[in-house]
Formats: structure tokens, C-alpha cells, sequence
């Protein structure tokens, strides 16, 4: 086993482990501090594969901002009913048909995807020495100036270039965007403003869900000022 | 050493090679965490007109240190009945894991790093603010409300100033035009003018603002309110005690050193001594990189030197004094700097740029020379409302206007007026 790879199930392992442990426990700040390993292996594993700044950035968002603020509130409003959460039957029962439905889905699209079943790239690259491979898989593996201009600009529409070299990720013969037409003029701007107003609904709704509820009797306060 | 490591089959070789450097770091830290202790031992003493350890190793209390580790690992590890066993276990070695970490990528010397990343201060910084994590932990897991108290402020206070100290990091790396520590050193070698707190007016404070920012981000007083001894017993660390209290303290001061090292080397020339026109390395040859680790430690101790100072001289401040200084003041301003540093490098002219080093490096060496030249030529006696040593001359500010005002406003007579004190 190479050493890249050890390391992988070194980090990968515990990240997997702590994520379902994350799940099933039924102590909220422990489930916070485990999300906290979880978050610094993942960045573990961006430093494996030298993306060092999608590391730090993810140090600096995720586990010095967001899951301190996380923690926070939960020390703050860490009051005898939530330091438990409590699972019913009912609940118990729904989370394992959903679980099971989707891993369904999941196993049957990775089943039926390019990728997993050898139609992909790998097969172009079996009869070839492993040198000859390597190399492949290193053009294939990281994306070139060119390229990341041109997907930047094909988000605002502003290219109507289809990509020239296969891309990670996709398959070699994955030819979706080769069907298009050469300009579409619609961008991928639409479908991403439409998940950040998605974000901002649900954002306005988990606080009115979460404010400060005010009693009827005492007509004077106003749910405005409750919000605060 | 190397050659001996190249026989062993591929992968265990590097393992063994990362495990060693790994090890001779943490000894090193581990070393002038004692070395640190024992100095603010005896500086806090001297502050306060006592001696400090005497008489363990010697006349200067050498082995007091040594003394109190061996102390501290036969204390008994005790764990209070309520306490939250797994976290109230794990939080210091989060704590010191995090701060140990920023090692990793602080270049001690050109090519004495011990992993060369390309925004390596970016790293420095995201990493240590994970420190917080052992304390916010602690503070929970210890099931106590002085802890509680500690661990919750401690979370305010650092998350805050990650804000400012950003900030003003970016200053020099605009500068620099890099995140590499490397390269932001190589770009300030050569004459002490060169170094980045030189550079102009913005990056002259970016450097005070910073280095408040750091004092406050490694809970050292007057930010120490996450341990607050006079009302919190001792904070977080209350119910720690033995080995697992050591590690709190051990990332404290190799935090401490960390940020230290990281404030000289974007400000204060790095591992470059400022005195010869160009690189050591080129100049001296092999004896250049001992020299280079021999600069940057002593800047880096001069300045953990100067947070001990400000620890003795300067009372806790509030938390909300502390939220304000951070939120109505530091940001503000670097905010301002980091606009003003960013119109210098557009908009001055080049060929004026090393007149304006002149003239800031020469003005604040002849400031300090004078200042220490007053504070051997000023009287041993101090007048009542006047300030010691350098400042003899100085009123006292505030509260000697203060008590003006008030015998102004008891007496309510002409012949009381302080006539000179509004000037100063």
C-alpha cells in the first residue's frame, strides 16, 4: 500500500466513523465536537491532496467561524430538555425507511453510473502500460488555467465554448455539453440565484420558527420587538 | 543522518524523518515553554520589586521550572462527578494540538521550515483559531459556572479579534504580494529600513494593532478574562489539575511564541538581523542559517517579552470594554489601514519610498535611544502627580486632571485652575 493511500484510510476512517457518530448520538454538544473532527479531517484530506487553500479556508470558515458559533449557541441556550435529544419509535422507524430508500437510489445510480461499471476512462487506459496511465491520470486530475476561465465565464454566459479536454469528474464519454447549442444565453446564473432565495427562504423561516414566541394576552408586545 | 534514512524501504524512511522534526519541535517548544515561564517568573518579579525563584539551580532559580514540571506530573489527575468524562479529557490535548500545529509551517530560518506551503501565514492563523476549541471544551465539559463563565467570554473574545488581527495581516502581504512566510521574509532582507513595519504609516500601526490583536487572541492580560483570577477562581482551567493543567499552559506560551514569530516575521524583518546589506546566508555561508534562527527567536522572545511587560503594567480590562476595544476600534482602524495600505502601494511614488523609510526608521530609533537615554539621566524620586523614569516631567494623565477638577469644583476658586494640565 502506498503511503498516499494509508494516509487516506487514516483520515477517511475516523471522518466516516465520527460522521455517523455524529448521528446516532443523542448528546448535542458532544454531536458538536464530533462535527469538529470531522471538519478538521476534511481538511486533512484537502492537504492530501494539495489543495492547501481549500484547507485553511475550510480551518477558517468552517471550524474558527461557524462551528464556534455553533458551539456557542448551543452553550448559551443549553437548557435540561435539549441536553438530550430524545428519539421516538416514530421517528426511529421514518429515519430507517428514508435511510434505506436512499441508499438505494444511491447504490443503484453508482451502479448504473460510467464511473463504477468501467465504461468510463479507465477502460481507454487498461491496455496501456501503468506509467502511460499515470500520466493520464494526472492530465486528467487537475484542471488548467484555461479551463477554470472557461467555466468561470460560462457561468455568466459570457463563453459559449464547450470544454475542449475531458474534464475530472466526468466520464470520457459524457457528452451532454457537446449537444448544446453554441450560445445558450441563460448561463448557469438563473439556477444559482434560485438556490441562494431557496437559502434566504429557508434562513427567514427557521427564525420565525425559532423566535421568541409571545404570549396573547399581553397585546402591547409586538412580534417585532420579540424577534430581537 | 539522511543517508542512513535513505536505506529504509519507501515509505517508513519519510515516516521516520517527519516523526524526528516532529519530535525535535515539540521538545523545543516544550523547552522555552519552561525557559518562558521562568522569565515571567522573574521579570513579573522584578515588576512587583521582589527577587522571584532564588534558590532552586543557582542564584537565579534556574532549575525552578524543572522543579515545577516534576511537580506538576506527580500531582494527582483528578475529574470533578459531574463532569462530561470524554471532552473534559480530550480539551487539552485540543488545546495544544492546535497551537502545536502552527509550527508546522513557521519557516525559523531561510529554509528551516518544516513544511513550505504557499499561504502558510493563512494557515498560521486558521489553525490557531482552533485553539479556542480546548478552552470553549474545558470550559463546558469541567461542569462548573466559573468555567462555564471563562469558556464562554474566551469564545467571544477570540472570534472577535480573528477579525482585525486578519485584517491586519493582509497589510504586509500586499506588501509582499504572497501569503509564502518565505518570500514575505526574503522581500524585507538587507538594512533594518527595509522591514515591512517601516514600509509606511498604515503598516507602522498595522504592527501595534496586531500585535494587540495577538496579545488578546493568546488570552494574555489585560485580555486574560477567560481565566480571570480575582473573579472566575481560574477560569476554564478551574477543576485541572497535574499534567492535563500543564497542557493548557503549554499552549498557551508555544501559542504565544507562534504568534510572536509570525508578528516578526511580517513585520519586524523575519529571520533577517537588519544590519547588513543583504541576505545572511549569501554573505556568511553556513554560519548565516544559525544566525537567521538566532534573529527571528530573539525577536520573537523580545516580543513575548514586551506581552510580560504589558501583563504586569496594565490591569484586566472588562468584557465589554474588551468587545468594544476589538468591535469600535481595532476593526475600524484596520479596516482604514488596509484602505490606506492599498492607496499607498497605488498612488506614492517609488522613487520616494526609501526617503519615507529613512525617515520613520531613523525618527523611531532616535525616539527610542532618547527615551532610554532619559531613563538613566531622570532623578530616582518621583514628584506627587507626575510621571517616573523617562516621563518625569509628564503629568500623571487623567486622573491628576481629574483631581484639578474636582478640588476646582470643591473650592470653586480662580487660584486652582489647572492651566498647564490641559495642554499635556
Amino acid at each position: 500500500m502506498e503511503l498516499d493511500e494509508t494516509l487516506f484510510y487514516l483520515i477517511a476512517i475516523p471522518i466516516a466513523v465520527l460522521a455517523l457518530i455524529i448521528v446516532f448520538t443523542t448528546h448535542i454538544v458532544r454531536a458538536a465536537i464530533w462535527l469538529l473532527f470531522t471538519l478538521i479531517g476534511t481538511a486533512f484530506l484537502y492537504f492530501l491532496l494539495d489543495a492547501a487553500f481549500v484547507a485553511a479556508s475550510q480551518l477558517m470558515i468552517y471550524v474558527g467561524g461557524i462551528l464556534v458559533l455553533l458551539i456557542f449557541a448551543i452553550m448559551l441556550t443549553n437548557q435540561n430538555p435539549l441536553n438530550r435529544l430524545p428519539i421516538s419509535k416514530l421517528d426511529r422507524g421514518f429515519s430507517i425507511l428514508f435511510v434505506l430508500f436512499l441508499g438505494l437510489g444511491i447504490s443503484v445510480a453508482l451502479y448504473n453510473s460510467p464511473v463504477i461499471s468501467g465504461n468510463g476512462q479507465n477502460k481507454t487506459n487498461t491496455d496501456s502500460s501503468s506509467k502511460k496511465s499515470e500520466d493520464q491520470d494526472e492530465k486528467n486530475s487537475s484542471l488548467s488555467n484555461d479551463q477554470i476561465s472557461e467555466i468561470g465565464t460560462s457561468f455568466f454566459d459570457l463563453n459559449s465554448k464547450i470544454p475542449s479536454q475531458p474534464m475530472p469528474g466526468f466520464p470520457e464519454g459524457f457528452k451532454v455539453n457537446r449537444k448544446l447549442p453554441p450560445r445558450t444565453n441563460q448561463g448557469y446564473l438563473l439556477p444559482f440565484e434560485l438556490i441562494s432565495i431557496h437559502l434566504l427562504v429557508i434562513l427567514i423561516g427557521a427564525a420565525y420558527l425559532a423566535r421568541a414566541k409571545y404570549n396573547k394576552n399581553t397585546e402591547n408586545v409586538s412580534p417585532s420587538d420579540t424577534m430581537e | 543522518m539522511i543517508k542512513f534514512l535513505a536505506d529504509f524501504p519507501a515509505p517508513y524512511g519519510d515516516i521516520v524523518y517527519y516523526l524526528l522534526f516532529a519530535i525535535i519541535l515539540l521538545s523545543f517548544i516544550a523547552f522555552s515553554v519552561m525557559f518562558f515561564i521562568w522569565l515571567e517568573r522573574k521579570l513579573s518579579a522584578r515588576m512587583q520589586d521582589r527577587l522571584g525563584p532564588t534558590r532552586t539551580g543557582g542564584k537565579f532559580g534556574w532549575l525552578q521550572s524543572l522543579a515545577d514540571t516534576i511537580k506538576l506530573l506527580t500531582k494527582e489527575d483528578t475529574k470533578p462527578a459531574l463532569a462530561d468524562g470524554v471532552l473534559f479529557y480530550l480539551a487539552p490535548y485540543v488545546s495544544f494540538a492546535a497551537s502545536f500545529a502552527a509550527f508546522l509551517v513557521l519557516p525559523l530560518g531561510s529554509k528551516m521550515v518544516g513544511y513550505s506551503l504557499p499561504i502558510a501565514a493563512f494557515f498560521m492563523l486558521s489553525i490557531l483559531s482552533s485553539e479556542v476549541f480546548g478552552v470553549i471544551l474545558a470550559g463546558y465539559a469541567s461542569a462548573g459556572k466559573w468555567s462555564l463563565f471563562g469558556g464562554i467570554r474566551e469564545a467571544a473574545q477570540v472570534v472577535s479579534y480573528e477579525i482585525p488581527r486578519g485584517i491586519c495581516l493582509l497589510l504586509p502581504v500586499l506588501i509582499a504580494g504572497s501569503f509564502d512566510l518565505t518570500e514575505i521574509t526574503s522581500a524585507q532582507s538587507g538594512p533594518f529600513w527595509n522591514w515591512f513595519i517601516f514600509y509606511n504609516p498604515f503598516t507602522f500601526i498595522g504592527f501595534i494593532v496586531f500585535f494587540i490583536c495577538i496579545t488578546a487572541s493568546c488570552k494574555r492580560a489585560p485580555f486574560d478574562l477567560a481565566e480571570a483570577e480575582s473573579e472566575l477562581v481560574a477560569g476554564f482551567h478551574t477543576e485541572y489539575s497535574g499534567l492535563r493543567w500543564s497542557f493548557f499552559f503549554m499552549a498557551e506560551y508555544a501559542s504565544m511564541f507562534a504568534m510572536s514569530a509570525l508578528a516578526s516575521i511580517l513585520f519586524l524583518g523575519g529571520w533577517h538581523c537588519g544590519l547588513i546589506g543583504g541576505d545572511e546566508v549569501t554573505a556568511f555561508g553556513s554560519i548565516g542559517y544559525l544566525l537567521n534562527l538566532i534573529c527571528l527567536v530573539g525577536k520573537s522572545w523580545f516580543l513575548i517579552a514586551v506581552m510580560m511587560w504589558m501583563r504586569w503594567s496594565l490591569p484586566r480590562i472588562r468584557i465589554d470594554q474588551v468587545m468594544m476595544i476589538c468591535f469600535k476600534y481595532l476593526l475600524p482602524i484596520s479596516c482604514f489601514l488596509l484602505i490606506g495600505d492599498a492607496l499607498w502601494l497605488l498612488l506614492f511614488p517609488t522613487n520616494w519610498q526609501i526617503y519615507w523609510q529613512y525617515a520613520i526608521a531613523f525618527t523611531m530609533i532616535f525616539v527610542k535611544l532618547s527615551t532610554i537615554l532619559r531613563l538613566f539621566t531622570s532623578s530616582n524620586t518621583t514628584q506627587p502627580g507626575k510621571l517616573p523614569g523617562a516621563w518625569q516631567n509628564l503629568e500623571t494623565p487623567l486622573m491628576y486632571q481629574k483631581l484639578h477638577h474636582n478640588v476646582k469644583q470643591q473650592l470653586a476658586s480662580p487660584l486652582t485652575q489647572p492651566s498647564q494640565s490641559a495642554s499635556d
